[in-house]
This record gives structure tokens, sequence and C-alpha cells, in this order.
């Protein structure tokens, strides 16, 4: 695992690691089940405030990872998170940590995406109210009480996302996407708000929660777990070309649905 | 010669009679009614103000549409839920918008009394009328 120091100085962990050699991702291919966006719709949709992640969730959705290698469990725990409340159910501020601690093998040796996203659909996450940001863990928190309380907050099918149309398809039609990103030098330097772009194979996970169109493209409305300090309060704006060299080699996933804690009144 | 003259007389006679039958193929059809009176306005489509708000929709199929419609939902402060019609939480609520057009939205009341099942409006417009700009 790497660490990136950001521009105040502080250490953050970059935890996202490549899938093993040979590994194959079973689960459903986004475009085998929905259809994607031509580029006009696409592009009249990044147009609209209505696709503007930011606008639904403010600064108060970012969290902080720290100097912990858990990128991937904050990524796929805050993409929950927002997938709840676009159903209509209320904010739990769902655990990072919780996520990450069931898929960092005992050791904050980063994850890999396709891991957290078999784990919010299998076991769900527990809430911060019961995991911090810091008990990565098992250990370090109620076991028991965090499983029975994370089966109540599972993602409902997710979906790999394995190109651009995709990509952009997903976020336009209001799923959020957790994706992978390589950081390195320019990555912390935005300019209109959008992220520079390093190469690599990709090494730190993010997610998306919406589209704008700026400068002549479509480009993803996405945050960080690395506080409010950090980019444009938290958040970023990202190009294609960062994703062009990360998306083969990462599953990105789009959160289709969730599961309920609490209904509305049955019909009678 | 006064046989023959009746004898014509009486052919010109069915002839005649006959004449508006042997010529009605040749005839334009009746014409149209006319407009008549215009139709009593419907008026605006009712608003339904509920306590619940409910899509059933197969998010497989969603559209930008469907997308416009629940983020007026989303950002009016209703109690809302959007259901895949094929996850188990559905179940509970599949019956009231049987024969409904997915995406489907049902307005129920606070006990779960139906208060109205139709197909969910596809623009932010539409859905601010059809539940009363924000309820």
């Amino acid at each position: 695992m790497s660490f990136f120091a950001t521009i105040d100085g502080k250490r953050r962990g970059l935890g996202l690691l490549p899938p093993k050699a040979g590994t194959v991702c079973d689960l459903p291919v986004f475009g085998d089940t929905v259809e994607t966006l031509d580029k006009s719709t696409l592009k009249r949709i990044a147009q609209s405030p209505t696709s503007v992640g930011r606008t639904l969730f403010d600064s108060s959705f970012i969290r902080n990872q720290g100097q912990y290698g858990s990128c991937n469990g904050f990524a796929g725990a805050a993409a929950l998170t927002r997938a709840r409340i676009r159903r209509g159910l209320k904010r739990r501020n769902l655990s990072g940590a919780y996520l990450y601690s069931l898929i960092n093998g005992g050791r904050d040796n980063g994850s890999h995406l396709s891991a957290g996203m078999r784990t919010l659909a299998e076991r769900g996450c527990a809430t911060e109210a019961l995991v911090a940001w810091n008990q990565i863990y098992p250990h370090k928190y109620d076991k028991a009480q965090a499983n029975r309380q994370a089966a109540k907050f599972k993602a409902f099918e997710c979906y790999r996302v394995t190109n651009e149309a995709e990509l952009w398809t997903a976020l336009a039609l209001g799923w959020d996407v957790v994706v992978a990103v390589h950081v390195g030098s320019r990555f912390s330097k935005l300019r209109n708000g959008v992220a520079g772009v390093d190469s690599g194979r990709g090494n730190h996970a993010v997610s998306c929660d919406g589209l704008l169109y700026v400068n002549g493209e479509i480009v993803a409305d996405a945050y960080n777990s690395w506080g409010t300090g950090w980019g444009d309060r938290g958040r970023m704006l990202l190009r294609w070309s960062h994703f062009r060299q990360t998306i083969g080699i990462h599953s990105f996933y789009a959160i289709r649905s969730t599961t309920d804690d609490e209904r509305p009144p049955a019909v009678r | 010669m006064k046989a023959a003259r009746i004898a014509i007389f009486g052919v010109a006679l069915i002839v005649f009679a006959l004449l508006p039958i042997l010529l009605s193929g040749c005839l334009p059809p009746n014409p149209e009614p006319g407009p008549g009176p215009d139709p009593p306005d419907p008026g605006p489509t009712p608003v339904i103000v509920g306590d619940w708000y409910i899509v059933i929709e197969e998010s497989a199929d969603r559209t930008p549409g469907t997308v416009e419609a629940v983020r007026v939902l989303q950002t009016s402060g209703v109690n809302f839920r959007v259901y895949d019609d094929d996850s188990e939480d559905a179940e509970g609520y599949l019956d009231a918008v049987r024969g409904v057009r997915r995406p489907a939205l049902l307005i129920i009341d606070e006990e779960g009394k139906k208060l109205d099942a139709r197909p969910l409006p596809q623009s932010a417009d539409e859905m601010k009328a059809r539940i009363g700009g924000g309820a």
C-alpha cells in the first residue's frame, strides 16, 4: 500500500489493489442489462442541473479515511449511503471503516473494488455510529452488533461498469458508481474543479454521483474521502481520461438499488 | 296505339321512381356531421396529495424522464420510496399497481389507503403538477 501527502501535508492512504492475476469477476455487466444512452442524450442530461450530484449531497456527506488504506471501504459505504437516500430512505451514514474491515484480510494493506461490491450486496454495511472511521479491524468494534445492523443496509444488486458509455449512462440514470483512479503528483491540482490526470493502473477508489458538462466534455461529479479540506470541499470532477487506463483493470460498479430497513404503510 | 302510349308512360313512371336509387351509387356520401359544440374541457390533471409516493419501476428500463420525476420527490420533502418491481421489498405494493404501465406512481395515505395509481410522469413539470408542486 502506498501513501499520498495532500497539499495540507496530511498523509492519506491509497488502498486500492488490482485484482489478482486470473481473477474473473462474474457479476453482471451494466450494458448487458441496461441500454446505454446515446451521446446527445448524455450531453443534454449532463447540462441539466438535475444530474449534478452535489446538489443532492452537500459537503456534510464528505468523509475522511485518514492515513488508512480504506478508500475502497469509504467509497462503497458512501455510495450506498447515497443510493439509499435516492430511494427515499432516511440518511444513515454508513461506515467505510466497517466495510474495509470485512475485506482487508486483517491487515491495513488495501483491498479490491470487487470485494467491496460483493460485501455491500451480501453482508451490508454498519453505520458510523457503531464503527468509527479508524476502526478498521473487527476486534475494534462490537462485531455482533455491527453485523446485525449491517444486514439492514444492503445494496440490491450491483453491476460491473466496463466502458465509457456504461459509466456515463449509469450516472445519468441516477446510479452511484464506485471507480478507480490513479493518484500521483497531478491528481490534487484541480483546474475548474477537474482533477489532474496521472498515469497508472489505479491506486485509489472514489465514487461518482452525477454528471456535468465542462469545457465541451462530459465529466463525472465525484467525491473523495480525504475530508472537505481537499479539492473542491472534498469533491472533484473526473474526465474519461481518468478512467480510460483503470477501467480495464478494476471492476467499477454501479449500485442498482438498496434494501429497505423501513417501509411505507402496507396498502389496504 | 293508346295501349302503347300507356305502356311508355308506365315505363317512364317506373324509371322516374327508380332514378334516385339508380343514381345513389354516384352521389357523394352524406357529409360528415358538423363539429358541433366543443366537448367540455377536462381541466388540469387532478392533484393527488397523499402521505406516501411510491414509484414501482424496472430499474433496468429507467429513462431520463423517470430520473427527472424522481428528483422532484427527492427535493420536495415528501415521503417517498422507489422500488424495483422484482425486489422482495416491493411485493406489498404490486397488487395496487397491477395493470399500470411501468414505471408506476402509487399514492397512498398514512394508513395505506390507495389514493391513486397511474404511470409515473416523465418530466419534472408533469410530476410537480401531479403531486401539487411538491406537496
